[in-house]
């Protein structure tokens, strides 16, 4: 298997007969690099999505007011569904038209690790906003600027309830009249060590958290749906977390927070976890340990470096030997089912709503991937038992051998349509048996539901 | 079928290292075995706060902590022994209470301690062993580890009702879920290709050949319950009849997990839904049951327990000790089990949480020795390792 079928099906969102892929592990780090997509499919920025979420919020309590439905409102909360909407459309689009779509799949990775969850349309163009500024922005950097830009935006905020966290002898609780008593919500600081940084097996206390939820006090979004700083929420005096003493400004400032972030962001705690999970999602389930150590090794020589410890993982020999011990899990494995049959970004944007929920929302969320998100914090399960219950499986066949007749009028022979898919070494023993089908249709179902196309 | 790991609870429950916070959509276990005593066990996910469910209002020091949760009868909550009053979202569980069907654990935990994650909490409540998630543990879940130590049993397929987002329920065990309105029809030439194709496979392959007989099975076991005034159940209510219809059969044992209990922030809304879940399914249970109730026990158990203190956005945190809620007809209910920790300060654990007191599994241990006649020895030796049983609870008729 040539380096670029390799790469594409390994690092990138697929093989394609619009795509030759790249040939050697430089060209797939200059791609991401480039990130070329971006440009061409933009998505919600983070004041976009904040002013669509406020003045919908405005229209809304207006609405409530009068007790009916406003033009202003219905207009607003049209325009937060399409905001929402035209993000996902961006994001497949960008995965279908990229040379290799690595960006896409680190994209993915890190929106499960730094999970959100938006149940509301007021969420989820936060989320698609979290998506572009966060992660697109930060996951070629260096860690520590990624573990900041989502720790301090408004999405990662109210979801881990940091918004409404107050310090207990803060102004902001001595001088509030209310029964209830304004406080602390350790939510948050307990997500930041267990699922962010440092993993729940690393050495910290319950009292880390504690002092950690007091330093993080002031982290908060205000009316407009802004990141704000905001001082009468900060809990006075220094902090410390981790074995060391941070913030007691007078006055407090942002700045004492992102020094732990920094911190943080380079512990060996850290590099372990970060790179071990990068191994364990794009290479096996129980990734390589060499892999995993040769990459911690660089994450720490380079405090963090994210592109230095991608270029470990995309020329490592034992990424290349445990080719194929990965289940695709059901957003990667319908976006190469969408490059595969060729579909390009220009189709995605004239695409309606209903299609796109046909064509992408509904097959994933079969298969037990939720586009507004996991629903646990903790993000999408690694194991490839997780995927593969009789059901979801099911629901992978079904989609599989439907899905090809909804979307082209001619659909390809199924024999060069295993070698499309699948890469000229695979293809053999699938294009055989493929041949026997009965339809056409259910040929090249057969070569989407077969393992070799479902594994990665 | 081999049983390993986590193939009854864990898979079944969802993988206890992934389920915090899953909708109310959950997989169910079963297993069968002769005789007629029942046992439902059901996992609260999330950490549910034993003390504004079970509100130990007698104390006076519980409005010190919590000026605006758990305010007793004062603002609703029923009073149950002049000390403890229940949350008014379970009003409709009072009748059950008065008849003696309902009971309650205060002040329980699992071994665990301390880190108070979610996901570790979960997962050594449902392995039923000691405090160490990464400590070498005996194979499978403490229900996977019942079933041989009962003549007979069997353990079932697993079914699931509903289809939103059963993905992630994680699990070793390939044969651990199915929903209802799954389709999986496929031309009898295409049927045989794929088996072909996944012959080589094995997660592939013992995937689809479970989808290919399960999806017959449960069509069999008529998985998509209607209501008697013909109206489409709610996911808990589906839940809980076709639990309780296999209940009717053959089977004995039934697992499954309600969710949405992590409540830390706004936690007089946030608790209503699931506390109404709860109401659902063991008003349910009950119903579908019929006579079959008198034998039955029912255990509602969470990771663990929340902040003894309010925290500040209307909340609680993860805390330690926690409450259980048993029921059932073979349940010795209308009463409160375990002594009270108190509230003080110094009686408080790590000055936060409510005291454990109990170890839940003792009451487990309890239920399961009472049902299927599983020796004490046993209990501590094989179903829970590390855990000592000085003297049975006494939560059975």
């Amino acid at each position: 298997m040539t380096y670029a079928e390799f790469s594409l099906i390994r690092f990138g969102t697929g093989l394609s007969p619009r795509h030759a892929g790249v040939g050697d592990a430089d060209l797939l780090m200059q791609g991401l690099r480039e990130d070329a997509m971006v440009a061409r499919y933009p998505a919600l920025s983070t004041p976009e999505a904040s002013r669509l979420a406020y003045d919908f919020a405005m229209a809304g309590r207006a609405a409530q007011q009068k007790g009916d439905d406003s033009p202003e409102y219905i207009r607003t909360k049209a325009a937060l569904d399409a905001g929402a909407e035209a993000a996902v459309r961006a994001r497949l689009a960008r995965a279908l038209d990229d040379e290799t779509g690595f960006a896409d799949r680190l994209a993915l990775f890190w929106a499960s690790h730094f999970t959100t969850r938006a149940d509301s349309a007021n969420l989820r163009v936060l989320q698609a906003a979290f998506h572009e500024d966060v992660l697109r922005a930060h996951q070629r950097g260096r860690f520590s600027e990624l573990l900041r830009a989502a720790t301090l935006h408004p999405a990662m905020l109210l979801y881990l309830d940091q918004s409404s966290s107050v310090g207990p002898r803060s102004p902001m609780a001595i001088n509030q009249r209310k029964k209830r008593r304004l406080g602390l919500n350790e939510n948050h600081a307990r997500e930041l060590l267990e699922l962010h940084s440092m993993g729940v097996g690393a050495d910290y206390s319950q009292t880390d958290v504690r002092q950690l939820a007091r330093l993080m006090t002031g982290l908060s979004v205000n009316e407009k749906r802004e990141f704000v700083f905001e001082l009468r929420r900060v809990e006075p005096g220094a902090e410390t977390v981790l074995g060391t003493r941070y913030g007691g400004g007078r006055p407090a400032k942002l700045s004492e927070i992102e020094e732990f972030l920094n911190d943080l962001a380079v512990r060996p705690d850290t590099a372990s976890f970060i790179c071990t999970k990068l191994a364990r999602h794009f290479c096996a389930d129980d990734p390589p340990a060499g892999l995993v150590a040769d990459m911690q090794a660089r994450f720490q020589q380079t405090d963090g470096d994210l592109m230095a410890v991608y270029d470990v993982l995309v020329r490592h020999p034992e990424a290349r030997d445990s080719f194929g011990q990965k289940v695709r899990q059901p957003q990667d494995l319908v976006v190469a089912g969408l490059r595969a049959l060729g579909v390009d970004g220009a189709q995605v944007m004239g695409w309606t709503t209903p299609q796109l929920h046909q064509h992408y929302v509904q097959p994933m969320k079969r298969m037990g991937q939720n586009i507004n998100g996991a629903s646990q914090p903790e993000g999408w399960p690694e194991p490839a038992a997780a995927w593969l219950s009789p059901q979801l499986l099911a629901a992978r066949i079904y989609w599989a051998m439907v899905q090809p007749k909804k979307l082209m009028t001619r659909l390809p022979d199924p024999r060069s349509f295993a070698a499309t898919a699948l890469g000229p070494e695979m293809a053999p023993e699938v294009a055989t048996l493929v041949a026997r089908a009965e339809s056409q249709a259910d040929g090249v179902g057969l070569v989407l539901a077969s393992p070799q196309f479902n594994r990665r | 079928m081999q049983l390993d790991r986590r193939q009854f609870l864990n898979i079944a429950l969802g993988a206890a290292c992934s389920a915090a916070a899953l909708p109310a959509i959950t997989p169910m276990s079963f297993a069968s075995a002769p005789g007629d005593r029942r046992l439902v066990t059901i996992v609260l996910r999330g950490a549910m706060d034993g003390l504004d469910v079970v509100q130990p209002y007698g104390d006076p020091l519980l409005r010190k902590l919590r000026p605006t949760l758990s305010s007793g009868p004062e603002a609703g909550a029923l009073d149950l022994d002049g000390f403890y009053a229940l949350h008014p979202a379970l009003a409709p569980l009072m009748p059950m209470w008065q008849a003696g069907e309902l009971g309650f654990a205060q002040a329980v935990s699992t071994p665990y301690r301390d880190k108070r994650s979610h996901f570790d909490g979960q997962d050594i409540l449902e392995a039923g062993v000691g405090a160490d998630p990464k400590a070498a543990h005996p194979a499978g879940g403490w229900l996977n580890r019942l079933l041989p130590l009962i003549p007979g049993a069997v353990f079932e397929t697993a079914f699931a009702v509903g289809t939103d987002e059963l993905a992630i329920l994680q699990g070793e065990n390939p044969f651990a879920s199915w929903a209802p309105e799954a389709r999986f029809s496929l031309s009898s030439q295409a049927q045989i290709l794929l088996r072909a194709l996944y012959e080589g496979d094995a997660p592939f392959h013992n995937a689809a050949e479970a989808a290919i007989t399960i999806s017959a099975e449960a069509e069999a076991a008529g998985a998509d319950p209607v209501m008697a005034d013909g109206k489409k159940p709610g996911p808990v209510e589906a839940l809980a009849s076709f639990a309780a219809a296999r209940l009717n059969g053959a089977t004995r044992i039934a697992a499954f997990s309600l969710t949405g209990w992590d409540t830390h922030r706004g936690q007089v809304r946030a608790l209503a839904r699931p506390l109404d879940d709860l109401v659902m399914a063991l008003k349910v249970l009950k119903r579908d049951l019929g006579a079959n109730w008198e034998n039955t026990v029912v255990l509602a158990m969470t990771e663990f327990g929340r902040t003894a203190r309010e925290n500040g956005t209307g909340g609680t945190d993860h805390g330690t000790g926690g409450l259980m809620v048993m029921a059932g007809g073979a349940v010795r209910g209308g009463r409160i089990y375990g002594d009270w920790p108190g509230l003080a300060e110094e009686s408080l654990y790590a000055g936060r949480d409510l005291m454990p007191l109990m170890d839940v599994r003792s009451y487990a241990g309890a239920a399961i020795a009472g049902q299927f006649g599983v020796p004490a020895r046993a209990l501590e030796e094989v179903i829970f390792p590390g855990l000592r049983i000085d003297k049975m609870p006494g939560i059975l008729l």
